[in-house]
């Protein structure tokens, strides 16, 4: 039997963290709720996606810090699939955000389904399943 | 002998402080050069007279002096006279034969003089005959020149030089009167020579106001500077005024007490203490007042105004808060005491199309709305003028033959309503001031005042503008504020939302395991936690912070942990000299301010790069200071752009470094900066220490670092 994905969820928001690895299925769910932490799982479990919040400590309001962890995570491990999921309303920041290497960007609030879809096609293109 | 000296000692100290007052700004001005020499010589004459008088002897010099003193002022009237008769070759050859003929004449007396120099008194030599003729050849020499001058002044300038005429005149005739009584009696007459000091003393005061009186009366161009205050002319007058009045009253009260019988002590001290009342009520006067100061500028001075003195007026009704009279108040003000006018209707430009009365101050409420094309706001705006409704009422084609111009009912039909005075911010027109009538400058409007009330306008503006600009400012940052705080309410009920949703959604396919309940019941906490917090924030309590004390190394110990967690590099180097070193904020925040810059110097630095983080203390200041190897930053950069929110080089928000100097300047710090491209950076933070806690000696200290410290 083959092994699941592994999926990084990192958002500092314990429910939405909890949540989603309930909601979420097919995937192997690791989390992380700090830049130290999520470099610290990529390195330790390798995961083929990630979930990435951009609102996170000490940018809770802004994008820095989200975006810095991007950039942390596709400096390790380039090949990782990265969805950006962010309460932001700025186009400006889903359009960066791809450019910086994300897969897709994802507007909260989550909706497990739609989240599902985005993550298991994302898993299909990198995998040619 | 005693007269003698008073009276010729008044004269020396006079004469010498003309000629002192002569001899200051330029020199290059060939009658204030001549009346200077007159004004000294003079001096140095009354003063041989008033030693000779007391001590004897110099009676020779005396006699010299004397000639030689009518020759300077002879030179300065011939030196007048070509002034008066214009510059031409032939005036000029005709001033240099006058003046050299009168010279010789001069000279010849004074060898004459010292020929007969052979001791006795001076009268008795003086009464010489041929000296005597002499003498009041001299004086009938001065009294033509001094004729032909008055006839040759324009009529311009008759009024500012005839003090100068009368002054000189004065003393030629004196001088003429003297010696002719001498050469009839064959002696000179004790008392009027006695009394010809205090003639000549007395006549310096008149050459004085004709020096102030016309300023260009020395060649049209070079001026002589004489500062006399308006506010002592005014006191003057005022007082000189009240001692004629008190003697009346004096002379009045006696009179009183005289005729009055048995009443007169009583009813001479009501007199007097009605006629003081009287007199004090008229000085308290604002009308009496504005009178005399109208009175004195038109008499008195070359110019309405003392424009220093006015523009300070302006600027400082402007700029001083005065009670709660707001700036547009106190701009009504600033341009109604110019010219004494009781009050007045500021008139604004609106967004809507037109222009609305926005304040008054003494004026009738109203409420006006001026279309902005209107013929007035028109006016206004294209050619920049005061108007005068007195002149439009008499004379409408003085402003129409300009442009159209109807004055509005709202204005018209105010009575008391005289000038409209256009508020011109950058050859726009914002706004204007209408005035209420003066009865001090009743019929005594023009160009001088016109002229200061538009520049007055313009200032006024000025302030208006930056006063408004100050309040777009307050409501833009009100504005920032709530939609940061919708922008973080979102974020917040986005979470929760997705939150519960999720919850609800998988509670389909778990909620029947008691693991899943057991973690919902833990979201829904969670969610239940983010709408306090939420609330909290909205209710404007969310500043709160749980300030405590700490020691900073530690919390600098525990930051960089923080920050090397995850493998980042360069790993920074913690340097604390002082283990104890204590400070009073929320450890949190500071925690989350201080890992922000030691990123920020991660970011900019090469893993092989380093990083150094020092703690010390100076002073009652803990000072940070966190030190990379870096790319380094422009002094551009560091002034326009690090601490500006949303500018950053890492392509995000770029909010970290603003919110950092936000908190420290909170806590009563400092965040200071040096940067060098190419070689790094030092971001240098002053905590105030715990253990100190005056904060006006922070202040005194964080001042010094100001003037040694680049501060951004």
């Amino acid at each position: 039997m083959m092994s699941k994905p592994k999926l990084l969820i990192v958002d500092d928001d314990e429910g939405i963290r909890t949540q989603l690895k309930w909601g979420i299925e097919g995937f192997d769910i690791i989390t992380a709720d700090s830049r130290e932490k999520a470099i610290e799982q990529i390195e330790a479990h390798r995961p083929q996606l990630v979930t990435l919040d951009l609102g996170l400590p000490p940018d809770v309001e802004g994008t820095s810090e989200g975006f810095a962890i991007l950039a942390a995570i596709l400096e390790r491990e380039p090949s990782t699939t990265v969805v950006v999921v962010s309460a932001s309303e700025k186009d400006v920041n889903s359009v960066k955000a791809v450019e910086k290497g994300a897969f897709a960007f994802y507007a909260k609030p989550v909706d497990i389904e739609s989240l599902q879809k985005i993550l298991d096609s994302a898993y299909l293109s990198i995998s040619g399943e | 002998m005693y007269v003698e000296i008073v009276s010729f000692g008044i004269s020396t100290v006079l004469f010498l402080i003309l000629g002192l007052v002569m001899l200051t700004g330029r020199r290059d001005n060939l009658p204030k050069t001549t009346l200077a020499v007159a004004s000294l010589v003079s001096a140095v004459w009354s003063g041989s007279v008033t030693y000779q008088s007391y001590y004897g002897g110099l009676l020779s010099f005396t006699l010299l002096l004397e000639l030689l003193r009518s020759l300077s002022w002879f030179a300065f009237l011939l030196v007048m006279l070509r002034t008066a008769y214009k510059s031409t070759d032939q005036v000029n050859k005709n001033f240099r034969l006058t003046f050299a003929g009168l010279s010789v004449f001069i000279v010849g007396l004074m060898m004459l003089a010292m020929y007969r120099i052979s001791g006795g008194s001076l009268f008795e030599f003086i009464a010489g005959n041929d000296v005597l003729i002499g003498h009041l050849l001299i004086s009938i020499g001065g009294l033509v020149i001094i004729e032909q001058l008055y006839r040759n002044t324009s009529e311009e300038q008759r009024w500012g030089l005839k003090y100068l005429w009368i002054a000189i005149g004065a003393m030629f005739a004196y001088d003429f009167y003297l010696y002719s009584d001498a050469f009839l009696f064959q002696r000179i007459d004790n008392e009027f020579w006695n009394a010809r000091g205090f003639i000549h003393a007395m006549v310096v005061p008149l050459i004085g106001i004709a020096i102030k009186r016309e300023m260009q009366w020395s060649l049209g161009e070079e001026s002589i500077d004489i500062f006399l205050s308006r506010r002592i002319v005014f006191h003057t007058t005022t007082l000189l005024a009240s001692g004629i009045y008190l003697i009346f009253i004096g002379f009045g009260g006696f009179y009183v007490r005289e005729m009055g019988g048995g009443w007169g002590v009583v009813a001479q001290a009501t007199f007097l203490f009605a006629s003081i009342l009287g007199l004090v009520i008229v000085l308290f006067s604002s009308k009496v007042r504005s009178r005399i100061k109208v009175m004195i500028d038109k008499h008195f001075f070359h110019y309405k105004y003392d424009y220093r003195e006015e523009w300070l007026r302006i600027i400082r009704t402007l700029s001083i808060q005065e009670g709660d009279k707001s700036l547009h108040v106190r701009a009504i003000r600033s341009l109604a005491q110019i010219i004494n006018s009781p009050g007045g209707l500021l008139v604004m430009e609106r967004g809507n199309g037109c222009f609305e009365s926005d304040e008054r101050w003494n004026y009738e409420p109203i409420h006006v709305r001026e279309p902005t094309n209107s013929t007035l706001n028109r006016f206004l705006s294209e050619h920049q003028f005061v108007i005068s409704l007195d002149e439009y009422n008499e004379d409408p084609d003085m402003y129409t033959r300009l442009g159209q111009l109807d004055i509005p009912n709202w204005l018209s039909s105010n009575k008391d309503a005289w000038l409209v005075v256009p508020l011109i911010l950058q050859e726009h027109l914002m706004g204007y001031v209408v005035l209420l009538r003066s009865s001090a400058h009743e019929r005594y409007f023009n160009w001088e005042d016109s002229d200061l009330l538009k520049t007055a306008g313009r200032q006024a503006a000025s302030h208006l503008s930056q006063f408004e600009s100050a309040q777009a400012l307050v409501n833009a940052k009100r504005f920032e504020e709530v939609n940061r705080l919708s922008a973080f309410i979102v974020h917040d009920i986005k979470n929760m939302i997705g939150q519960l949703s999720m919850v609800v959604s998988n509670a389909a396919k778990h909620k029947n395991n008691p693991m899943f309940i057991d973690d919902a019941i833990i979201t829904v906490e969670n969610s239940v936690n983010k709408m306090n917090k939420l609330l909290v924030r909205l209710r404007g309590e969310g500043e709160v912070e749980k300030a405590a004390s700490f020691s900073l190394c530690e919390l600098l110990e525990e930051s960089i942990r923080n920050c090397t967690k995850a493998g980042v590099l360069p790993i920074p180097v913690l340097n604390c000299r002082n283990e104890k070193i204590m400070v009073m904020a929320d450890t949190d925040r500071m925690s989350v301010n201080i890992a922000h810059i030691i990123q920020n110097a991660q970011d900019a630095t090469d893993d092989a790069g380093s990083i150094t983080v020092k703690l010390r203390k100076d002073g009652i200041h803990a000072i940070i200071e966190i030190v990379d190897t870096g790319e380094g930053m422009s002094e551009k950069f560091i002034h326009d752009k690090l601490f500006q929110p949303f500018e950053s080089t890492k392509g995000t928000m770029g909010i970290g470094v603003f919110q950092v100097r936000e908190y420290i300047h909170k806590l009563g710090g400092q965040l200071d900066v040096e940067s060098e491209v190419g070689v790094g950076s030092l971001f240098r933070l002053y905590i105030p220490l715990h253990e100190s806690s005056t904060g006006l000696a922070q202040v005194v200290n964080l001042n010094e670092h100001e003037k040694r410290k680049h501060d951004v």
